[in-house]
């Protein structure tokens, strides 16, 4: 098994319950009360583990978001007919539909942006 | 029996109509009722019939000008999209999804004129270095049914290993190809970022994922490699790098390639059986006339972290489409795996810890891709072990997050960095367990890597040895 | 309606998007025409379906526009730019995530003149817009239906800082941007269907030397005149809530037209959190200053600027040609028009601006019509005065009403000389003989 070496160099840095409570519903999971301990003792094990990320002197260090080093990749402003789908095409893998549209229950909450 | 025959040996064979496109079909579906029932490798055949009509159609229009790969079987990671046949990513949300649109990859196969038989088993979402975290039941190793086919492509690697197609495309984001073709005894290929177009592919992580080729050897990868490697429209992140003729660096002599062999890979716990393998590898790539180095890449060490926090983030961002309105079913079907790696992503890029853990890790990035340019100023490719561990029993490595997650140790750095590399058989272990290698290269160098395995493939023959189950199989 | 009451003073910013009228979306190639669709869901596609496996790439004329716009408005552009991802949840969303700009807008620090004083814009950036939710009750039952025919539509964002200080300022502003904007024919801006859509962060201060620790966002303002009847309304509330010592709550508030009033939407505990980060399937891009000099140089003259010139070159007055035109294309006619009025452009315009004439299809046959309206013909001075002697003798009365006092009858008798002569005269030339013939 790799280095326990690396593990033990680390602080500890632990998560609450309420945290991930709150990270769950951002991330529109529901999580049940076992699971939520589930989750809190893996991810306060991999989150320690992170704290490595967090130690490195990287200040003047610029990030890499991407590897491709192209840039400036554009397309041209037509209409592209062939990669468009009928709206059956569309609609075909939805559980419900209506007149074309889809559907969900009322959204009683106002759009959140 | 067809199936273990090389791409260009079954070419030649269908082209002196020696065999048809039907025999070979109808030899994939019968390995394919025999054993996927103990590998459990495919997700989703398709209809006999249908598969039938498309190789009687392909042996009538084979020509003398037909590519290599007119007719041939191959098999793709249910990760991609293909019009009018279920796409799962091996998730219980994608259950009976039904596109209505081909991924680019596939439809270049379709142009090539080869057999799509069907879609394979994975971990779901990419999300796993052992295949056991499908919602469609584990992979079984055809090397030992008791032990896991590695991960995320374990159900590609599998097929092949096992004779039910003639070659596959697999997904590799932080090793899914090169984990799988290892523990499997295949070879795989991880292209460069952007080698490949994504368009059509269930994205896991946007900024590490790379479509690639899987099959029995280093020249079969070549000729796959040619038919789907290029420029997409689709995918702004697909290369305009020219797309090399792969197969012409094959049976070009190796003497004096510099091969670098990263001293923080050998250092950490590894299987002793492992890294006498790579050793051996490294003697007989001498023996050809390569020169080995010691070459250093210090930021290895935290690439476990780095990799993680990037590919959570971005895996926690690409499956919030997943919201049952369009498509698919609702979000309490993730897997507990998914949700860790979801919650841990949102975490990472959430407000407050954004700057300390995703922004870090796109840092720590720079640093290891530095690393890895000076590297390479030294060597032209390096040479590592693909994983620190031999296949596992079932059931060992998915009830230990952290220890799931360390054994993707080697591979990593490569998908964070962005460069090729290329997986294949190495040898075995006491117990007849395969080992594998990776020869990783620089940017768009391909066609030196495949240079470089072919050479050590005809020198060698790990890649040959059939799997344990094809021997009490007929 | 005071913007100073006590000491209050309105900070009011705008932030106003805008979608842009290219062919196709802004990540994908399917038809931008949400507006004219005749059913739902028929331009749509993996990309703006928020499919799996679907993946954007960036529509250059919407990149191009969006700068344009900038430097029509004095923007600075930032020569190394990207898109974010912007998270959160919502059914009209179809990737979870809205393609954005965070931190390098396309375009920053620009400026919107007004009588009232200039609004500096804070920044110019491009995003993909959502599909379209609808309520509905089916079966019964309460549903939102939705259609992503609008969705990954471009939307232009443009933000300005809070140096609105009144709703009257506010409306001007909004309008002067939608005339650029229309006049580079980049977006059609039509309010009534949310082509163009108002929001406002309103406060008070009574030291305009501070900002406010607090900033309320109205949103779903859909006209000019509801701009200033949010803002007027939230001033009012806001100043009581002041009054009694209290901060107003930092929320969002929705505008409802038919009271006037805004209301409280749900106020959230959590602010949002949209987790920014650059969007990996796009590349960035690095632009050169030759690049944007180039697209600086096809930039039309701008309205403000043509407004000048013919002020100058042709001494027509600013509120007439401020009305005259909207588009490009009929400020290049009425250019052609005022060369080929030379010292008559003036009273030209102020007659167009008037309505005393119509502006024809082409400069030359509008020049015609009014040479032809205003050419006077030359009479023999013994047949005006024949005519005059005509309608004097059959208009006995009122020649006795007029020498006793009324003398604006004098109009009449022209009116009545001019239909008697039965030609455009000199009007001038009959005054002179009518006065005479009596006096």
């Amino acid at each position: 098994m790799p280095d326990s070496g690396i593990l033990s160099l680390v602080k500890t840095a632990k998560i609450s319950q309420d945290l991930v409570q709150k990270i769950a519903r951002l991330a529109a999971l529901n999580p049940t009360q076992k699971q939520l301990q589930t989750y809190q003792d893996n991810l306060d094990e991999i989150i320690s583990y992170m704290d490595e990320v967090k130690n490195l002197n990287l200040e003047s260090v610029p990030e890499t978001a991407r590897v491709l080093e192209e840039e400036n990749i554009f397309r041209d402003d037509e209409v592209k007919t062939e990669n468009m789908f009928s709206q059956k095409e569309a609609l075909a893998n939805a559980s419900r539909t209506y007149q074309g549209y889809f559907v969900v229950d009322k959204i009683l909450e106002n759009k959140e942006e | 029996m067809l199936l273990n025959k090389s791409i260009k040996q079954l070419a030649e064979l269908l082209q002196a109509k020696k065999i048809s496109s039907v025999d070979l079909v109808l030899e994939s579906l019968s390995r394919i009722e025999k054993l996927n029932p103990q590998i459990n490798s495919f997700i989703k055949v398709k209809e006999k019939k249908e598969l039938l009509k498309i190789a009687e159609r392909l042996d009538q229009s084979r020509n003398k000008d037909s590519s290599v790969l007119h007719g041939i079987p191959f098999s793709l990671k249910d990760a991609y999209i293909t019009r009018d046949l279920q796409t799962t990513a091996a998730s219980k949300i994608l259950h009976g999804f039904t596109p209505k649109f081909n991924a680019t990859v596939y439809q270049k196969l379709i142009d090539a004129n080869s057999i799509l038989i069907g879609k394979n088993n994975m971990d779901a979402w990419g999300h796993g270095a052992s295949n056991e975290n499908s919602d469609y039941g584990a992979v079984k190793n055809p090397w030992d049914l008791s032990r896991v086919a590695g991960g995320s492509s374990g159900g590609s690697a599998a097929s092949i290993a096992s004779h039910m197609v003639s070659f596959a495309i697999g997904e590799d984001t932080g090793g899914s190809i090169r984990n799988p073709a290892s523990f499997c005894n295949i070879s795989g290929l991880k292209v460069t970022y952007g080698r490949v177009s994504r368009y059509g592919a269930i994205a896991y992580a946007s900024s590490l994922d790379t479509i690639g080729p899987m099959a029995k050897s280093v020249e079969d990868l070549s000729f796959i490699l040619e038919a789907i490697a290029g420029k997409d429209q689709l995918d702004a992140s697909s290369s305009q790098q020219k797309v090399d003729q792969y197969s012409k660096f094959l049976g070009q002599d190796i003497k004096n390639k510099i091969i670098g062999l990263p001293e923080e890979f050998l250092a950490t716990s590894i299987d002793p059986e492992i890294k006498m393998a790579i050793e051996k590898a490294a003697q007989e790539l001498e023996k050809l006339g390569a020169k080995i180095i010691p070459i250093s890449i210090p930021t290895a060490k935290k690439a476990i972290s780095i990799y993680y926090l990037i590919a959570a983030s971005e895996t926690s961002s690409n499956l919030a489409r997943y919201d049952s309105v369009r498509y698919g079913q609702g979000r309490s079907l993730f897997s507990d795996e998914n949700c860790r790696r979801i919650i841990l992503g949102t975490y990472a890029l959430s407000a407050g810890y954004a700057d300390k853990l995703y922004k870090n890790a796109q840092k720590a990035r720079t640093l290891l891709i530095q690393e890895y340019e000076a590297a390479f100023k030294k060597c032209d490719v390096l040479l590592a072990p693909v994983a620190p561990i031999l296949p596992t029993k079932l059931g060992e490595l998915i009830n230990n997050p952290l220890q799931n997650m360390l054994a993707d140790l080697y591979t990593v750095t490569i998908n964070i960095v962005g460069v090729p590399s290329l997986a294949i058989p190495a040898g075995f272990s006491k117990n007849k367990l395969p080992i594998g290698l990776q020869l990783i290269g620089k940017k768009f160098h391909e066609g030196e890597l495949l240079q470089l395995g072919y050479a050590y493939q005809q020198v060698t023959t790990w890649h040959q040895q059939p799997a344990s189950i094809l021997k009490h199989a007929k | 309606m005071l913007n100073k009451s006590d000491n209050y003073q309105l900070v009011c910013g705008l932030e106003i998007h805008a979608e842009l009228k290219t062919k196709s979306k802004m990540f994908c190639g399917c038809k931008n025409d949400p507006f004219s669709a005749s059913t739902p869901n028929i331009y749509t596609c993996p990309v703006c379906l928020g499919m799996p496996g679907g993946l954007p790439v960036a529509n250059k004329k919407a990149i191009e526009w969006t700068i344009k716009l900038g430097l029509a408005l004095g923007c600075k552009i930032n020569l190394f730019s990207k898109f974010d991802r912007k998270h959160y949840f919502y059914p009209d969303l179809p990737k979870g995530y809205q393609i954005s700009q965070y931190d390098l807008p396309f375009c920053y620090e620009g400026k919107i003149d007004t009588s009232f004083g200039p609004v500096r814009i804070t920044r110019i950036h491009l995003e993909e817009d959502t599909g379209k939710l609808l309520h509905k009750k089916i079966d019964g039952q309460e549903v939102s239906l939705i259609d992503f025919n609008r969705s990954s539509v471009p939307l232009i964002e443009i933000v300005s800082e809070p140096d609105i200080k009144s709703g009257e300022m506010a409306k001007e502003y909004a309008k002067n941007l939608r005339a650029i904007i229309k006049y580079l024919d980049i977006a059609d801006c039509d309010m009534d269907q949310g082509g163009m859509r108002l929001e406002a962060n309103i406060s008070l201060t009574t030291n305009p030397n501070k900002l406010p620790a607090y900033k309320v966002e109205v949103k779903n303002i859909n006209s000019f005149r509801f701009v200033e009847q949010a803002i007027a309304f939230e001033m009012k509330r806001q100043q009581e809530i002041l009054e009694a010592g209290e901060t107003p709550a930092q929320e969002t508030r929705g505008f409802n037209p038919n009271t006037g009033k805004t209301f409280s939407q749900r106020s959230k505990e959590d602010a949002a959190d949209y987790r920014y980060f650059p969007d990996p399937d796009l590349p960035p891009f690095r632009f050169t200053q030759a690049q944007i000099e180039a697209w600086r140089s096809e930039l039309p003259e701008l309205p403000a600027a043509i407004v000048k010139r013919w002020q100058e070159k042709f001494g027509i007055e600013p509120r007439y040609a401020q009305v005259l035109f909207k588009s490009k294309t009929k400020a290049a006619l009425l250019d052609e028009l005022w060369t080929l009025a030379k010292e008559q452009a003036p009273k030209l315009a102020n007659l167009l601006a008037n309505k005393k004439i119509k502006l024809g299809k082409t400069a030359l046959a509008t020049w015609n019509d009014f040479q032809k309206a205003n050419t006077t013909e030359q009479i023999d001075t013994s047949e005006l005065e024949k005519v005059i002697a005509q309608v004097l003798a059959s208009n006995a009365e009122a020649v006795t009403r007029y020498q006793g006092g009324q003398t604006q009858l004098l109009n009449f008798f022209l009116g009545q000389t001019m239909k008697a002569l039965g030609k455009k005269v000199d009007v001038k030339q009959v005054l002179e003989h009518l006065s005479l013939a009596l006096s």
